[in-house]
């Protein structure tokens, strides 16, 4: 009936308005912060950024190290989402159509460390990056971003390439390609929506990673983005203004990568969980 | 040269009982072989298995002479079409078509003259540039058929291909890939659950059971002397009427009714079990007062063409099945007399339920 469903949504709008607020809201705030000064922000909090001062942004690029922090995590994150990419695709597939003995050994022992919480590893993570020569340095946050996003990735790609026909394969066989060949020219293009949304939610974990990267990187000119902000905050208090321009540029591109491919993030997660 | 040998080819997954058993066939050049039997026989495995998707157990498999068991599938020059078509989702219909080609270091001048060529025969010219789902389940079959046909190989492998179709499209295909094997003349190996597949394509069928090979033989020739009664019942439709008899003498008793044993069986010893096998095209109504049995009409079936008759003869089970001209007129519950045809009544042992020899086929 027409008017029940009109007290519904009568009912239901205000609640979606409070939640849309509650999580749209920081970031508008964040957005409104990047453009206004600190002494301003002080005085006016939730005021709007009249005049608004975009050289904040070349001032936190240029003479900030912005644009080395954001090489680094460009670096950073991009090796390691290839390396993802690649190495969790072939392993959740080989996983996925293969029988070996010890096939769902090795599954659950990926999957098992997704219960271990970063805080618990990261002593050890330490002391091993140091005795390998690895501590301080971009090659070695790679290998730990690897390590730690590696099970999710599997686990995503493993239901995905399990329920694809294995007449495909048969087939591809037939045609005479070998069983690397058969994951390149098959495997790989079929799964590219699951693989997408590995990739979009590698890429967005990583790029925000904070903990690994200021425990295992200690010079200013190997820092990623989410370290660089804590340039602008100090003993003697925060430069506000600085701090939002900061996490503006370093939100930027995720935001980019969402907007463009959040269509193929759903159609990879949802394809990835029905198995 | 494609001739295709399987010796001794047996199928077990690990420990247990094994799907293929000790199997022997040989397919010679040019041959369209059918492999026929119930869900779960081994078809398909035995398929697999001469494809090199399937690791053998036991046994040989050579092709052109050459013993194959440890060369795999992308090096024994065979195409396959599966039940399921197994076109590439990511692929349009010239790249699924092209995609054998590539991998052969033709030119891609080559593999373009090839596939259009081949798309033209299976009229596909116009769907080249289409993925599999923009296309009908008979043109998907139709691509997979050529990108089989496409790549010119010494054997086609055939699993069940049209199964996934509807019975009308079944019917214009099955005459279309007899057509082909008429022009390519290609060894084909086809399996199918499909007993009028196999009568209307097979050059010769292969009919297992149980993971074992029953019976080989031209269509006709299995389906006028079934090995057994498997056979017998698995092909026809309606199938074989069984029923229990015995031998003394020069008489066969039916229950309580009686005719002469046919020519072909006079050298049987005398026993009261076996099984007569009849097919219902093979008994004649007759008039009143004519005919060496008598039997009750259970059901009548007008079906157009024919009428099939239901009918019991007493103390025998199970019904008879009769197909009578379509001009039949008789009722439930009537009394009718019938013939069997002689020369076409097959006898069975009632324990082994294998054909009993004749003085003229052994």
């Amino acid at each position: 009936m027409p008017w029940r469903r009109r007290i519904a949504q009568a009912l239901l709008a205000p609640v979606v308005l409070l939640y849309t607020l509650a999580t749209v809201g920081p970031f508008v705030w964040i957005v409104v912060l990047s453009l206004r000064i600190t002494p301003d922000i002080f005085r006016n909090p939730y005021g709007a950024p009249v005049p608004a001062h975009w050289e904040k942004y070349a001032a936190a690029w240029f003479g900030s190290n912005y644009d080395v922090y954001f090489f680094n995590s460009l670096l950073v994150v991009g090796c390691a989402v290839a390396i993802l990419t690649v190495v969790g695709a072939m392993a959740a597939h080989a996983l996925a159509r293969y029988r070996f003995i010890g096939n769902r050994f090795c599954y659950f022992l990926i999957f098992s460390t997704l219960i271990f919480p970063p805080q618990l590893i990261i002593i050890a993570l330490y002391q091993i990056l140091i005795e390998y020569g690895l501590f301080d340095t971009r090659i070695g946050l790679v290998l730990v971003y690897v390590s730690l996003n590696l099970p999710i990735t599997v686990y995503i790609l493993e239901g995905f390439f399990r329920r694809l026909p294995s007449d495909l394969y048969d087939a591809a066989r037939m045609d005479g390609y070998s069983e690397m060949l058969v994951f390149w020219k098959v495997s790989f293009p079929i799964a590219w929506p699951a693989i997408s949304a590995t990739i979009i939610l590698n890429t967005i974990t990583l790029w925000n990673e904070f903990l690994f990267a200021i425990v295992l990187i200690a010079d200013d000119s190997r820092r990623t983005l989410p370290i660089g902000i804590l340039k602008f905050m100090g003993d003697q208090g925060n430069d506000v203004g600085m701090v939002a321009t900061g996490l503006m540029i370093s939100v930027v591109p995720v935001l980019l990568i969402y907007a463009f491919f959040s269509e193929k993030l759903i159609q990879g997660i949802t394809a990835g969980a029905v198995k | 040269m494609a001739t295709v040998e399987l010796e001794s080819v047996s199928k077990a997954y690990g420990s247990h009982r094994a799907v293929v058993r000790d199997v022997n066939l040989r397919v010679e050049d040019g041959e369209f072989m059918v492999l026929l039997g119930p869900s779960g026989c081994g078809k398909s495995t035995t398929l697999r298995m001469i494809a090199g998707l399937e690791p053998i157990t036991e046994g040989r498999i050579r092709i052109d002479g050459r013993l194959m068991n440890r060369v795999p599938a992308r090096d024994r020059d065979i195409a396959m079409v599966f039940q399921s078509y197994a076109l590439y989702p990511h692929m349009t219909v010239f790249d699924n078509m092209a995609f054998g080609l590539r991998r052969r270091g033709l030119s891609k001048s080559e593999i373009t003259r090839k596939v259009n060529s081949t798309a033209e025969g299976l009229e596909l010219s116009l769907l080249l540039d289409r993925r599999p789902f923009a296309l009908s389940g008979g043109q998907r079959q139709r691509v997979a058929l050529g990108r089989a046909i496409v790549r010119e190989p010494k054997v086609f492998l055939l699993d069940e291909p049209l199964s996934n179709l509807d019975a009308a499209l079944r019917a214009t295909t099955r005459n279309e890939l007899v057509k082909l094997h008429q022009r390519i003349r290609t060894t084909m190996i086809y399996v199918t659950h499909d007993q009028v597949e196999a009568m209307t394509m097979g050059t010769r069928i292969c009919i297992m059971s149980a993971g074992r090979i029953v019976q080989i033989g031209h269509p006709m020739e299995v389906y006028r002397d079934p090995a057994n009664t498997f056979v017998a019942r698995f092909l026809g439709s309606p199938a074989m009427n069984l029923l229990p008899a015995g031998i003394a003498g020069d008489i066969i008793s039916i229950g309580d009714q009686s005719l002469s044993r046919p020519v072909a069986y006079r050298g049987i010893v005398p026993t009261d079990r076996v099984i007569l096998g009849i097919r219902p095209e093979d008994i004649t109504l007759r008039p009143a007062g004519q005919g060496a049995l008598q039997a009750q009409v259970v059901t009548v079936a007008p079906l157009g063409a024919e009428t099939q008759l239901s009918l019991t003869l007493a103390g025998v089970e199970p019904e008879v099945i009769v197909r009578a001209p379509r001009d039949t007129s008789c009722e439930p519950g009537q009394t009718v007399r019938l013939d069997f045809d002689a020369s076409s009544i097959r006898l069975f042992d009632a324990t082994t339920e294998e054909r009993m020899p004749t003085v003229l086929h052994g």
